[in-house]
């Protein structure tokens, strides 16, 4: 029933929200029934706290890159909120606005939009210098971020009331409205981990290399990701100032820093689930040994630890769960659909699949042809090539092969833009391309396998091959029939929904195979596919690159040691050694090449030096 | 001339500094690729040991009342011990994990080890009038200068020499040397792991007490965060020189030392406050320029 299976879709799509959703609605509702101040005011404190991690866990979950200036983006918003809220009265005493501002004041809903928003724009500009950089340097370059916007509001007395407290903010957060607002970022959160969006930003958490080369602009989906979760700090920011009713730029430093990361680390970083579960239990640590210190009667003694006693235990517990269990609490995952239906999306996959793959492939454009003149590459002063040339032509297959060290790799990274040549060029179809970057060759059509492999682990097979559907312009839809189309003929589909780190060897290296068509190139290289296959697996590889021309239109450039493999399927051959061109022909050819014979088994003048 | 002289020396004694914490924590970089956030905590412990512990906002000297020799001697024993034994505790266990898994391991202990301090000294500031006589004037070449400027900076200098005859001709620099180029294959040829990270921690938490000593006569008062804009100076710092690289650590603090005086001078009165927003800011600058940092280290570099 088509009915029943769209609801199905759906229910799956927003299982996790959901359910975290549902949970919090229990614990909300049960703080509200005690009717104990004290415990809705802790709650709604760790509702408003959870909005911010789960704004942390779109950036730092997503990308893998930690972000220690977060805590800025809830100060832009709150302070922005408290322009636009406050009265005029309270905002006479404090600040010195221009007129518009210190003579109005603004309901606190389209308040909270605009100054959320304005949080998530900031993100995004400080996105823009921040992401140019590498990794770890983006970590500390967001502690710049931080010094920076402190700075600037400690001295802005006019608008920030300098070193003081801003008081008199209208109070509305109750623990209803904190509620609603972590629903909303958990849907948002789960519909943006769920886009193509999400998806491209994690595979390059999972490897930075493999989403270049599939057409994946790293930079772009950094600063995305940055933006949006800056918003929701800001969002978070925002509810606290109204919740609090006042609020100090010395507040938004490295202690709370420390606290939201710790519940991010604790929950599990790598989940929503995990951001939710990790601000509860470290919540629930902290509020117990805060407990201990106020003071604890138990029996005739009254049990009292020493003040500071919650913070030490947030660093130890965070330590431990680091050592212990690196993915948190959830240890990564979400909370599992209950209902077994991988089957049935993996025959609905193959179903459609099957029909578009009965379809005659479009006809061939042989006229492509991708050439290399005249490349050298100099590493200091070691040459590994000097001056070969290279053309594949579209619908052919084509052999590089060599003893090793010959120069092929650094040959195939010349081609596909991970090396610049020292001189000589690269032509696509006459076209100069040399100094195209990587990710824009892979867009025009050249795709490249590693010798590493490169999956992206923490990935399905399918969102492997749909990064690279989508790294080539594909909505999430049409990467994903892509996808199913290239398993399908494959004939791998039974393993689409398995996680890339649980494949065994063979199977990751036909992964690999398979993304590198995913990106629908005209051109496609693979670098020792074969590597590490058994006899039987090599022959079922031959069968699959021999039919990748006709099936996908494009010319392949096979490098690879494997000689039953290389002089089965390529049609012309190149060999290279130490950096050089030795022979070109076909299989026939190339086989009673004396050069050939010489480099690979060494000439009898060299042997007795052997 | 003079004024210039100054600003010259100001800028040379503040970049003294923070390339003295840019090079512990690029040390240990180079070779764990740890960031480690709580070297800024190691600064502020030196100083605090230099009174007695009490919560008391007065503070009583206690190590800084020492003839100067012992007091250095005590505060680098101290520092070093427990930058070895932060080593033991928290880091050993974690070795091999990701860099951002080090990174954070690093905050949290600098969280415990700042919220330890508020347990035991309380939270507010504390006067510590360290070694008086450096804070008097001298005249050299007709150009009077601050004593401590002129200690920072041959201190500097003495130890910036000391480490690289040490990275150089030492056998454990060698080995240092080498684990940082390929931590991997330098414990292949047999270069002991162990040995080498503690003597990297040892190095950097030796110059976090020196640093230390230094600050807390400039600042005269210590917090529990005393270290923290010294560390992130020191952060930004390496990035700026190129993450891993020695050379470029102590070249990314001057820079960063010098963006400080230059600022306080060109700034206009009323943005005075606002100098750290802007040296940040230069900062970010630099890097859109040269995002690797001056100086670019191949084994942080990714090979395909």
């Amino acid at each position: 029933m088509p009915g029943q299976s769209r609801l199905f879709s759906i229910g799956r799509y927003l299982w996790e929200p959901a359910t975290l959703c549902a949970g919090l609605l229990i614990l909300t509702i049960a703080a509200d029934l005690s009717q104990n101040g004290v415990l809705i005011f802790v709650a709604t404190n760790i509702l408003i706290q959870m909005v911010m991690v789960i704004g942390l866990y779109v950036f730092i979950g997503n990308s893998g890159i930690l972000a220690f200036g977060h805590i800025t983006y809830a100060m832009i918003g709150a302070y922005a909120d408290a322009w636009l809220t406050m009265s005029p009265f309270k905002k006479s005493f404090a600040l010195n606005l221009p007129d518009f501002l210190a003579n109005h004041s603004f309901a606190v809903f389209p308040s909270l939009l605009v100054a959320g928003l304005a949080s998530g724009i900031l993100a995004l500009l400080t996105g823009l210098p921040l992401m140019r950089m590498g990794g770890i340097a983006i970590s500390i370059g967001t502690f710049a971020v931080l010094v920076i916007f402190n700075t600037i509001y400690q001295n802005w007395g006019d608008w920030t009331f300098g070193s003081s407290t801003l008081v008199g903010i209208p109070l509305y957060v109750t623990e209803w409205v904190a509620l609603a607002w972590v629903c909303a970022a958990l849907v948002v959160a789960t519909v943006y981990q769920k886009s193509r969006f999400g998806l491209a930003l994690r595979s390059s958490r999972e490897d930075e290399v493999a989403a270049h080369s599939v057409g994946i602009h790293v930079r772009r989906e950094r600063i995305i990701g940055f933006a949006l979760s800056g918003l929701f700090m800001g969002v978070g920011g925002i509810l606290q100032a109204h919740f609090l009713g006042s609020i100090a730029v010395s507040a938004f430093w490295i202690p709370v820093t420390f606290i939201l990361i710790a519940m991010l680390m604790v929950g599990g970083q790598r989940s929503l689930t995990g951001a939710v579960v990790g601000t509860l239990v470290l919540s629930i640590v902290m509020q117990a040994l805060r407990q201990l210190e106020a003071g604890l009667q138990v029996a005739s003694f009254n049990l009292q630890l020493p003040h500071g006693l919650s913070e030490l235990g947030a660093a130890l517990l965070m330590l431990v769960i680091l050592l212990l269990r690196k993915n948190g609490l959830t240890n990564g995952r979400e909370i599992p659909w209950p209902f077994p239906d991988e089957a049935r999306m993996i025959e609905e996959g193959r179903a459609k699949a099957l029909v578009r793959l009965a379809q005659p492939p479009q006809p061939l454009d042989r006229t492509s042809r991708l050439e290399a003149q005249d490349v050298s590459v100099q590493f200091g002063g070691l040459a590994a090539i000097t001056k070969v040339t290279v053309s594949v032509a579209r619908g052919e297959i084509f052999g590089l092969i060599g003893p090793n060290g010959a120069g092929k790799t650094t040959m195939v990274n010349v081609l596909t833009g991970f090396q610049a040549p020292t001189t000589g060029q690269v032509l696509l179809n006459g076209t100069d391309i040399t100094r195209v970057t990587p990710r824009l060759r892979t867009q025009q059509g050249l795709a490249r396998s590693f010798q590493a492999v490169r999956l992206f682990k923490d990935m399905t097979v399918l969102d492997n091959l749909e990064v690279a559907g989508i790294g080539t312009g594909l909505t999430r839809r049409a990467a994903r029939d892509r996808a199913w189309d290239i398993l399908a003929w494959m004939n791998f589909e039974d393993k689409a929904l398995v996680r890339a780190d649980t494949l065994p060897y063979g199977d990751e290296r036909r992964v690999g195979l398979a993304r590198v068509l995913a990106t629908a190139p005209q051109f496609a290289f693979f670098d020792e596919p074969a590597a590490g296959m058994s006899d039987r697996e090599c022959d079922d590889l031959m069968q699959l690159i021999s039919d990748i021309p006709g099936r996908f239109g494009c010319g392949v450039l096979l490098i690879e040691h494997n000689m039953r493999v290389v002089m089965g399927v390529c049609q012309r051959i190149q060999v290279m050694d130490s950096g050089r061109t030795i022979a070109e022909g076909t299989a026939a050819e190339i086989q009673t090449n004396p050069a050939v014979i010489r480099a690979y088994l060494g000439s009898k003048s060299e042997k007795t030096y052997a | 001339m003079q004024g210039f002289i100054q600003h010259l020396a100001d800028a040379l004694s503040l970049g003294s500094l923070f390339a003295l914490t840019a090079l512990g924590i690029s040390l240990l970089f180079g070779i764990m690729r740890l960031v480690n956030f709580a070297h800024g905590d190691l600064i502020t412990i030196g100083a605090y040991a230099l009174i007695v512990p009490s919560s008391n906002p007065n503070a009583v000297m206690f190590i800084g009342l020492w003839p100067v020799l012992d007091t250095i001697i005590a505060i680098c024993a101290i520092v070093v011990a427990l930058a070895i034994l932060c080593e033991r505790l928290a880091f050993k266990p974690m070795r091999g994990a990701n860099p951002s898994v080090l990174m954070i391991a690093s905050f949290a202990v600098s969280y415990f080890l700042q919220n330890a301090l508020i347990m035991i000294y309380g939270s507010r500031p504390k006067g510590v009038n360290l070694w008086p006589a450096l804070a008097q004037s001298v005249s050299v070449g007709g150009v009077r200068l601050q004593l401590l400027q002129i200690v920072t900076i041959v201190t500097t200098l003495v130890l910036l020499c000391g480490l690289t005859l040490f990275l150089r001709r030492s056998a454990i620099g060698r080995q240092m040397r080498a684990a940082s180029e390929n931590f991997m294959m330098a414990r292949f040829l047999g270069v002991r792991a162990n040995l080498v990270i503690a003597a990297a921690f040892a190095i950097s938490g030796f110059f976090a007490a020196v640093v230390s000593l230094l600050y807390v006569v400039q600042r005269g008062t210590i917090t529990y965060d005393f270290g923290v804009p010294l560390v992130m100076a020191a952060f930004v710092a390496t990035v700026i020189g190129g993450m891993g690289s020695v050379l470029g650590a102590v070249l990314g603090g001057f820079l960063v030392g010098f963006a400080n005086v230059f600022f306080q001078v060109v700034l206009p009165m009323s943005l005075r406050g606002d100098r750290d927003a802007f040296v940040y800011g230069f900062v970010i600058l630099v890097l859109l320029v040269r995002p690797a940092g001056l100086i670019k280290v191949k084994s942080v570099q990714e090979r395909v």
